[in-house]
């Protein structure tokens, strides 16, 4: 297997439909990893791939909710097809606005679950493209000196090199060559790329006696 | 002087013998269990007396020839079927015997062997050695319906000519009234006695009737509780069957997949097919479960696995104790006697139990959401019971609520009907057996029921 292949977490404490799914999923040639409990998940380790969680609402200890809940406060958060023996509406509103990517009532029909599961591994895989760039970008945006964050906050506020040299009680020399230490560090190729990597960092642009920017 | 002293000692004796014969007689009156009985005691009383050597007594009857019907006799000689007598103004009606019933006062014959009434018997009277006779009316009469109870003559016979003078007619005139107002006294009796036994069967009918209502009446409730379980288990229910449902559809929709490959993988079809009849066998069992739980029968005693009972219960309400967020913890004894019970009934129960148990934890923190059943032997005096106990970790109940928990209508929960632990406890002692509750050291509390083991 490449290490791009995608996998589905199942977690559905019923044995039955456990396995059933794994076969399922299988079947349409996903890798499938199965677990009796929330905490099971949790505690297992998840490859570094896409992938994406098919849940059962009702688990007994930690609920499906629960788990939806903690892992969205991780940074592995994961697409999630939520699967219930009856349909609760109020519950399925709440999965939804927690990001749920469907919700399907026990039975399902299986189009719906595999179209549901193809979506989700797309969205993770998204998702995923995502993160790593906004990681790239931070670990970018942490190589610059403090000196070179004050600028960077500066340029994406549109001041120009003599504005940003008075603010921060320097020369406009100086400033030219801290602008092209950011541009070079942050890789961006034009001052549009930094605001938009700005933008993507959540840093506020500064300006006139406003505070450090701070990143997001 | 030494005459009149023999007359006064013969009337002395003669007194004595009466007093006695009428003490007897009251005895008698007294203690008679039947008219017949009764009537005959009298005649023989007269008789051993020493002053009448023939008793009869008769009855008046009101067909056609109007027949004084003899009815009980003492005496030696005669037999009660000759004996004619008739009250009718025919010859044989002109006797005592009939002129007696007819009048109502007493007819007496001083000398056998001359009187003219007496021409039709004068003859086997002489025979027999009688010279006095007397008939005396037995007639009671009902003054509020105006109607005649009794009508008869008690008729005596006696050795000597001028037997019965003015003593011996008062004397047995006054016996003849005791015997009339026994004989009416004891036909009273009777009938009280035949009517208080009319009235105690009737009582019975009718309290077996109001039993077998209300059996039916608490096994409808019982059944109607039943549904109502099964109501509040509704989601639960679903769930349950649509989990292997669920798998069923995952997994042949699995084989089709498999199946359509160039080279299908036969080793996971066959998998997934051994996986469908199993989840399809699931989904029946359950159903068949509920349709058990569901249906109308009537009380059936069998033997009766306990084990199974907790088993067949559990797969229903599981979920919905899992739904509570409630760990649920069995421990079934493996030796548990086999009870003589309604498996139906007894299934209730246990729901009953284990509704209430996860109700009284819905307010309690989850991490003492726990439950146990429990199955244990014990084994008694008078042999192996079997103990099914419920444990939870609820809110319990106080000491004040306890004599109540059994009541009808009495319940703490918001839509109770409180009838749940009420029929479960008359399920229970239809069985022979106990249900209580006790309080919990720390929390909540133990339903159990124990259930005599078969021998």
């Amino acid at each position: 297997m490449t290490p791009d292949a995608p996998v589905v977490f199942v977690v559905d404490d019923d044995s039955s439909v456990r396995d059933s799914l794994r076969r399922l999923i299988t079947s349409v040639g996903f890798i499938v990893e199965v677990f009796p409990s929330a905490q099971a998940f949790m505690r297992a380790r998840r490859p570094d791939a896409p992938g994406c969680l098919v849940l059962d609402v009702r688990l007994p200890g930690l609920s499906g909710l629960d788990l939806q809940r903690e892992l969205a406060d991780t940074d592995a958060a994961l697409p999630i097809i939520f699967l219930t023996g009856h349909g609760d509406i109020p519950m399925s509103v709440r999965a939804m606005k927690a990001g749920a990517v469907e919700f399907l009532t026990k039975p399902f029909r299986e189009q719906d679950l595999l179209d549901a599961i193809r979506h989700a591994i797309e969205r993770d895989r998204a998702l995923r493209t995502e993160r790593q760039e906004l990681s790239e970008l931070r670990g970018r945006y942490a190589s610059l000196t403090r000196r070179e964050r004050d600028v960077l906050a500066r340029i994406v506020a549109g001041l120009l090199n003599k504005q940003i040299a008075g603010e921060l009680g320097t020369t406009e020399a100086t400033v030219k060559e801290q602008r092209a230490h950011v541009m070079a560090k942050m890789q961006a190729g034009s001052v549009a790329d930094l605001v938009r990597f700005a933008a993507r960092l959540g840093i506020t642009p500064a300006g006139s006696g406003s505070n450090p920017p701070k990143v997001g | 002087m030494p005459q009149q002293r023999e007359a006064y000692e013969e009337t002395l004796g003669r007194l004595r013998r009466r007093l006695r014969t009428l003490y007897q007689c009251t005895n008698a009156l007294f203690q008679a269990e039947s008219e017949q009985a009764l009537l005959r005691s009298i005649c023989e009383i007269l008789v051993a007396g020493g002053e009448i050597r023939l008793a009869w007594v008769g009855y008046c009857e009101d067909d056609a020839e109007k027949t004084v019907r003899p009815l009980a006799l003492a005496g030696d000689g005669v037999d009660l079927e000759r004996l004619k007598a008739s009250w009718g103004e025919t010859d044989i009606g002109q006797g005592p015997v009939g002129i007696a019933a007819r009048t109502g006062r007493a007819c007496w014959v001083d000398d056998i062997r001359t009187d003219a009434r007496m021409a039709p018997w004068r003859a086997a009277a002489l025979a027999r050695g009688y010279a006095s006779c007397i008939a005396i009316p037995l007639i009671a009469s009902d003054a509020t319906r105006g109607a005649v109870d009794l009508r008869g003559t008690l008729n005596l016979y006696a050795a000597e000519c001028g037997a019965f003078d003015e003593s011996a007619i008062e004397h047995y005139t006054g016996l003849a009234t005791s015997v009339a107002y026994a004989v009416m006294a004891l036909r009273g009796h009777l009938a009280e006695d035949l009517a208080s036994g009319v009235t105690a069967l009737r009582a019975r009918t009718e309290r077996k009737r109001a039993e077998e209502a209300l059996q039916q009446a608490r096994e409808e409730l019982a059944h109607v509780t039943r549904v109502t379980t099964m109501g509040e288990l509704a989601a639960s229910i679903a769930h349950e069957i649509n989990q292997p449902l669920a798998a069923i559809g995952a997994d042949a929709n699995a084989c089709l997949h498999w199946l359509a490959a160039d080279r299908p993988d036969l080793d996971s079809v066959r998998e997934a097919l051994i996986a469908i009849v199993k989840d399809g066998l699931r989904a029946g069992e359950v159903i068949t479960r509920i349709r058990t739980l569901l249906s109308r029968s009537s009380v059936a005693l069998g033997p009766c696995d306990l084990t199974g009972v907790i088993r067949d219960v559990l797969p229903l309400v599981g979920p919905e104790i899992g739904r509570h967020g409630i760990s649920l913890e069995v421990s079934l004894a493996p030796n548990l006697p086999q009870v003589r019970g309604d498996r139906i009934q007894l299934q209730q129960v246990l729901l009953n139990l284990l509704m209430n148990a996860a109700e009284a934890m819905r307010e309690v923190p989850p991490v003492r959401r726990r439950m146990v059943v429990r199955a244990t032997a014990d084994h008694r005096d008078d042999g192996p019971w079997a103990i099914v106990a419920v444990e939870d970790a609820g809110v319990g109940f106080g000491e004040a609520e306890a004599p109540r928990l059994f009541e009808a209508f009495y319940t703490t929960k918001p839509g109770g009907l409180g009838m749940g632990l009420s029929i479960s406890r008359s399920i229970i002692d239809n069985h022979r057996g106990r249900l209580w509750a006790t309080a919990n050291s720390d929390h909540g509390a133990t339903f159990q029921f124990a259930l005599p083991g078969m021998p």
